[in-house]
């Protein structure tokens, strides 16, 4: 492994980061990489190391963490969020200082003694290091996703590079908790960059993923009826004497049977639905079959000749 | 001036009595007669036929209908041509009738039709029974359809049919199903003679007015479509109006509601 191309401030950051961890190592804290230098670790792109270095520690280490880089010759700063401190190698905000966030309660994942003694080591900087599995840093890159911040890109190009380290089946159980996740699992199947079809397969068992992948082409047969189902839904219910119109369009809609068209009174309507429960039991049925009324006349007539 | 009253696929169910009556109580103040472009039941039952008959029961005009595939699907159209005939009605099946209305003559061609499809985009009799028997059927209605319209000896003539005999009126549905619609061997049937108005229903999503290759006024009348009780069309009315001479079919038309 190269080392890190960091073009500015690189002296403060190599140095802010060997000293945090050796003052982490030497107090006999358990502590791993996360972050875009973790990423990097791993064979992800490479990060912009401007911001700040990510440390992930247990949260009964928060204080022992705090003394032990303050008496490394950090300055400590805790901003208002409750899931993590700063630590400045200079002045806090200083212009020259350089950042490392010790997060003891990142979202999405629980960080335990066993979890950061589990970490593969990588060396990093010289140093010998645990790093979070490429699978764990993916769920909390998900978990940051917000409206105001709904870019996927980096996401993307991380799985696409780690896709060989990333536990599919894992993340997609993990991921689908927020709509974020989900979309972004979506994403990574359509994209092929998620294995051939075992991510959908193993989300089978999630209803709000399936019922979001419903209306994917080529899902259908995994998520929800197929359009040669469909159509024999739609044969039949031609051919059923309580429903043989023309004017019943059947499609399927987040998972459930919708039914769409006319009826010329509300039995009728009812009809139609009951012949489709009777047909495919256990699915949901939407029935948006309208009733319609025909006894308005023409006012004017057409001259023809 | 004849003035005729048109509707399609009206599909009477054993539940719908009241659904028609009510809208035909006036329909003598606005036409001479009513014509019925088939898929007059839901499903083809004589008892759906009977429902249908009781809605008709007080029309004061003359009223003249084919059936409709829906009208044949229980293998009881016999049935159900009697119930209508006994009710006063006018089934016509490769029949051809003239009414004495309002001063002139109106003859009407009626026949169910038969789908195959559109110029271009045709089934023809070749291959499994099946296939040859479907395409033979529509043949064999259109060739009628052709004597008919031939020999229609009437001031004026209107062709009424279930299935379409443009693809014009079919537009509006996917075009996969058009073969199952109609047949423009229907059409060139109508422009043998001297048709003024072809009527139809069937394609319940289709477009209202078209005409066909020989350029007759072709109207899909189907329910659904037209969304109303029933569409009313003039004949006669312009025959002194020179400037209208001659342009069958691009007569200046008041916008039809
Ligand atoms: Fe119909
Ligand atoms: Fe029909």
């Amino acid at each position: 492994m190269g080392r890190l191309d960091i073009p500015i401030r690189r002296t403060t950051y190599e140095v802010a980061f060997k000293e945090s961890v050796a003052a982490l190592r030497d107090a006999g804290l358990p502590f791993a990489c996360m972050g875009s230098l973790a990423l990097w670790a791993l064979g992800g792109p490479t990060p912009n190391l401007q911001q700040d270095l990510d440390f992930a520690i247990c949260e009964e280490d928060v204080e022992t963490a705090k003394s032990a880089l303050r008496d490394a010759g950090f300055a400590i700063q805790q901003p208002p969020e409750d899931w993590l401190f700063k630590a400045w190698s200079g002045e806090v905000e200083g212009p020259d200082s350089a950042l490392v966030d010790l997060i003891h309660r990142p979202a999405g994942l629980r960080i335990t003694p066993d979890l950061l003694t589990r970490c593969e080591r990588r060396g990093l900087l010289a140093l010998d290091v645990g790093v979070l599995s490429a699978t764990d840093l993916l769920v909390t890159k998900l978990h940051a996703i917000t409206e105001q911040n709904a870019d996927y890109g980096s996401t993307l190009q991380f799985a696409r590079s780690l896709r060989e380290r990333i536990d599919w089946t894992a993340l997609a159980q993990r991921a689908s908790t927020t709509p974020f996740g989900m979309s972004f699992l979506v994403l990574v199947e359509l994209l092929g960059i998620a294995p051939d079809r075992t991510l959908s397969t193993q989300l089978q068992s999630d209803v709000r993923l399936r019922d979001l992948l419903a209306g994917t082409p080529g899902l259908q047969d995994e998520f929800g009826p197929s359009p040669s189902q469909l159509e024999h839904l739609a044969q039949a219910i031609a051919e059923d004497e309580r429903s043989s119109t023309l004017d019943i369009h059947v499609g399927t809609t987040r998972g459930r049977i919708t039914l769409h068209g006319e009826a010329t009174n509300e039995h009728h309507r009812a009809e139609v639905e009951d012949v489709v429960r009777s047909l495919a039991p256990g699915l949901d049925v939407d029935n948006r079959i309208r009733v319609r009324d025909f006894s308005a006349t023409s006012t004017t007539a057409e001259q023809i000749s | 001036m004849i003035r005729i009253a048109a509707i399609g696929d009206v599909h009477v169910g054993l539940d719908d009595a009241g659904s028609i009556a009510p809208a035909l109580v006036d329909l003598h103040d606005h036409a001479d007669v009513l014509l019925i472009a088939g898929d007059l039941t839901r499903h083809g039952d004589p008892a759906e036929a009977e429902v249908l008959a009781r809605e008709l029961a007080d029309v004061q005009v003359p009223v003249l209908v084919v059936l409709g595939n829906h009208d044949h699907h229980l293998d009881r159209s016999a049935d159900i041509v009697r119930v209508l005939t006994e009710a006063g009605l006018q089934v016509l099946e490769g029949d051809f009738v003239r009414l004495e209305l309002a001063g002139s003559t109106l003859g009407v061609v009626g026949a169910k039709g038969f789908g195959g499809g559109f110029e271009g985009a045709c089934g023809s009799e070749f291959g499994e029974p099946e296939m040859k028997s479907f395409i033979r059927h529509t043949r064999g209605i259109a060739d009628e359809l052709r004597e008919l319209v031939v020999a229609a000896d009437a001031d004026h003539v209107v062709a009424l049919l279930h299935y379409a005999p443009t693809a014009e009126t079919c537009a509006g549905e996917r075009r996969e199903i058009f073969p199952f619609l109609g047949s423009y061997l229907l059409g060139e049937a109508i422009d043998a003679g001297r048709v003024e108005l072809a009527l139809h229903g069937h394609a319940h999503h289709g477009t209202e007015r078209g005409t066909t290759t020989g350029g007759t006024p072709v109207r899909n009348v189907a329910r659904p479509l037209v969304g109303v009780a029933y569409r009313r069309y003039e004949l006669g009315a312009s025959r002194h109006a020179p400037a209208n001479d001659g342009l069958r079919g691009l007569a200046p038309v008041p916008a039809a509601t």
